[in-house]
């Protein structure tokens, strides 16, 4: 039946027709050594600190026993729980104040600007070329004893002595972090707005909407995706951020990762840093689905 | 069997679930010009990739002039293709297109050069050679793509609804062009399209695909 | 008309409101380099008057420089890797019907959506389980990991850019995949690549949390920033070159959107 049969006898042949043919098998051994770099680093990595949750910390060695007790510490000493809790309170306050700022900035620079957007974009990202750190110390500078804030309330005759409930608590922390992270929640919500088609929001208002109601009933939902990227964007990397919290928190302001942080540090228990950190990372995946779920829930609601 | 030029035996394609050529099995005569006819999203696209080995079959077996080709990928098939999109290359201006699948040709760059003139003056776009990609219009960047196909001296020149992205006027001057300029080279043209009046202006041979 | 005069207030509320946001982001920032030229160790107001003392002072202060180099050396590297490993992924996503491309690409973008201390502890457990020294490879390696995404959404954009039949003329013309790669692909996706390379040096040479757990003896530039931010006498130095790197990579982003812009020319003339 087959005419090219005897072609095939050869093996070499037949392999190489089975890879020219199969395009799944052509595009995974091009996707491969990405994939395999990061099943090395990514995956690899997460399976060993969830095994090491399960040991526990004897000076500087490991009891290598399968053992629930950092759990059971992590649940029975209140600490853990509520610096957890703390930490997700700030992340969220910080989030919702992000995108919250950030949305009119996109929204103006999708629709109002009309030429040079990409100048109003790269305007928006200059501040974030500075370092991280120094951005973060730029607020110790501002909202510090002798900080601009403070000279620049006492040089107007406001105040004779200088506030010292600016620094080191979480709304410094979380004012903090939401200039640190605006950029990343802009640019995905501008992409969003960017994307909408322009006769969508003129098929609107023919159809009788007013301003206000176009952007609810059309606007709003077609920018959904990019503002629930720019809030997870923003989520959670800050909850586990120890940079912030450390330089301008205080005692009042500590956050998760400073926790995580001291376990592998002067607290020196590698095992218990683990489990916080899975039960960390569980807790804000629960987070994350519960709100993907509601953002599901309302934009069917609007729509 | 020896003035076949391409044979399909039996040839099958599926994407997923969908199938897209089922158990197509005929033969296209040496120096013919074929026309492959059918309503879009019938699978004479997916046949005409087959051939030119972007797509293997899932069944069956494609012989071109005796060898069969399931193991032979695009680049070493003695076929060229002329595509939808035209695919001129923006970096490179029209001799550097057609120059393109020359590298390895052995010839020396006058010569090289020479046969650019003459292809030029075959598509009558004699001292283009200098313009850019963007300068061309619709009609021009086809005729650049055919040109790039035909001076590899193809043994099948595939044509995948060429004259989709012309205007009227232009696409019945390009019927006839095409159809002299086969009979002036004699190479086997496969030519895929939707419009029957085309099909049948260009070919004597023209099986409807389902 | 009666509507646009109806509105100018919104329109200017608009950019009333934009000005104020740039004044938020831009105002903490504006002060570093403020202080880089204030003649006084002290990071406090009241300015103290001009001086250059402390750029004389950046330049010599081999431990910043050092520092420096090595985040220069690792975000070249890590540029370089991820980029690659970046351009093949995307390559296979946007020209290749795969079956599970959606779970393989999630699994891929966890580096952007996973808290970096997450990552740097994992990391840092499993490098010392298997007994690898702690270096400035260990740093690259989980900057490559954190790279590799980003470069890649940026060279995916630029994939799907443009027509793909355009590689699969060269393979018609007869050149091997590799060569197609390098006579068509490449210069067609330069801007891209261009872009990604800029976008991952500038990640990597920033990047605090990973170089911190995952370095021994060599700082980079963060850990040399974090550890100064301790000695008050230090700061006005490491602000100097802060100012310094500042300047300099305005005038990269400019090359490279000018770079950007010829690419741009080059292909809406041809009408790709």
């Amino acid at each position: 039946m087959n005419p090219s049969a005897s072609h095939q006898s050869s093996v070499g042949l037949a392999i190489r027709k089975r890879f020219l043919s199969s395009e799944p098998l052509r595009g995974y051994s091009l996707l491969s050594p990405t994939l395999l770099t990061m099943l090395f680093g990514l995956a690899m990595p997460l399976l060993v600190l969830f095994g090491l949750s399960f040991w526990l910390q004897d000076y500087v060695d490991f009891i290598k026993t399968f053992s629930l007790q950092n759990y059971s510490d992590f649940f029975s000493k209140p600490i853990y729980g509520v610096i957890l809790m703390k930490s997700i309170r700030i992340s969220a306050m910080v989030t919702l104040v992000t995108v919250l700022l950030a949305y009119p900035m996109a929204y103006f620079i999708a629709f109002r600007v009309k030429q040079n957007k990409l100048v109003w974009l790269i305007l928006i990202t200059v501040p974030f070329w500075t370092s991280y750190l120094l951005r973060v110390f730029a607020w110790k500078l501002m909202l510090g004893y002798n900080g601009v804030v403070n000279s620049g309330l006492k040089s107007l005759g406001l105040i004779s002595e200088p506030l010292e409930f600016l620094l080191y608590n979480p709304t410094a922390v979380a004012i903090t972090l939401a200039h640190a992270w605006a950029a990343f929640a802009i640019l995905p919500i501008y992409v969003s707005l960017e994307k909408i088609d322009r006769s969508l929001l003129e098929a609107a208002r023919d159809l009788g909407e007013n301003a206000f109601m176009t952007f609810i009933r059309v606007t709003l939902p077609l920018s959904l995706p990019g503002v629930i990227a720019a809030s997870l964007l923003v989520f959670i990397p800050t909850v586990g951020d120890y940079v912030t919290p450390s330089l301008v928190g205080g005692p009042s302001g500590i956050m998760i990762g400073n926790i995580i942080q001291s376990m592998f540090g002067k607290a020196f228990n590698w095992p218990l840093g683990a489990a916080i950190s899975v039960v960390s990372m569980l807790t804000v995946t629960v987070i994350v689905c519960l709100f993907l779920w509601g953002t599901h829930r309302l934009r069917r609601s609007i729509a | 069997m020896s003035d076949a030029i391409i044979s399909f035996q039996g040839v099958g394609k599926h994407f997923g679930k969908v199938k897209a050529v089922d158990n197509a099995s005929f033969d296209i005569k040496r120096g013919e010009f074929f026309s492959l006819l059918g309503p879009s999203g019938c699978g004479k696209t997916t046949l005409l990739r087959m051939v030119a080995g972007f797509e293997v079959p899932d069944e069956g077996e494609i012989m071109i002039d005796g060898e069969p080709m399931s193991a032979t990928p695009p680049n070493k098939r003695p076929v060229n293709m002329v595509f939808q999109s035209y695919a001129i290359f923006p970096h490179l201006d029209v001799r550097g297109n057609i120059a393109f699948g020359m590298r390895r040709s052995g010839l020396s760059r006058a010569e090289l050069d020479q046969r650019i003139d003459e292809v030029l003056d075959l598509i009558k776009l004699p001292g283009y050679g200098s313009r850019g990609a963007a300068e061309l219009s619709g009609g021009q960047r086809q005729r650049v793509a055919l040109a790039r196909a035909l001076i590899k001296q193809p043994k099948v020149l595939l044509l995948d609804e060429p004259l989709g992205a012309l205007d009227k006027k232009l696409r019945e001057q390009m019927q006839i062009e095409l159809r002299q300029l086969q009979q002036q080279i004699g190479i086997t043209f496969l030519f895929v399209t939707h419009d029957q009046e085309e099909a049948l202006t260009l070919s004597l041979s023209c099986p409807r695909v389902r | 008309m009666s509507q646009r005069r109806k509105r100018w207030w919104r329109a200017d509320s608009f950019v009333l409101y934009a000005v104020l946001y740039l004044t938020f982001i831009y105002l903490p920032v504006l002060f570093l380099p403020l202080f880089s030229f204030n003649n006084s160790k002290y990071i406090a107001f009241p300015l103290k008057g001009f001086t250059l003392k402390w750029y004389g002072q950046m330049i010599n202060t081999p431990d910043m420089l050092e520092a420096l180099m090595n985040s220069v050396k690792v975000g070249v590297a890590v540029a370089i890797l991820s980029t690659i490993l970046g351009l093949l992924a995307a390559k296979a996503v946007t020209r290749y019907r795969l079956p599970g491309r959606g779970p393989v690409m999630g699994f891929i973008m966890v580096p952007l959506v996973i808290p970096g201390i997450i990552l740097a502890i994992s990391l840092l457990i499993l490098i010392t389980q298997v007994d690898l020294p702690l270096s400035l490879w260990t740093v690259g390696f989980s900057h490559m990991l954190l790279c590799t995404p980003f470069a890649m959404l940026v060279l995916i954009s630029r994939m799907e850019g443009f027509d793909k039949s355009l590689e699969e003329a060269a393979l018609d013309l007869g050149e091997s995949a590799w060569m197609t790669f390098w006579r068509v692909t490449f210069p067609i996706v330069l801007p891209g690549i261009v872009a990604s390379l800029l976008l991952t040096f500038t990640i990597s040479f920033d990047e605090f949390v990973l170089a911190f757990f995952l370095t021994s003896t060599d700082p980079t530039l963060p850990i040399y920033i974090w550890s100064s931010l301790r000695f008050p006498t230090k700061i006005p130095a490491v602000l100097a070159l802060g100012a310094t790197i500042f300047v300099l990579s305005f005038v990269v982003v400019s090359f490279s959107e000018w770079f950007r812009r010829r690419g741009v020319k080059l292909e809406s003339s041809s009408g790709i």
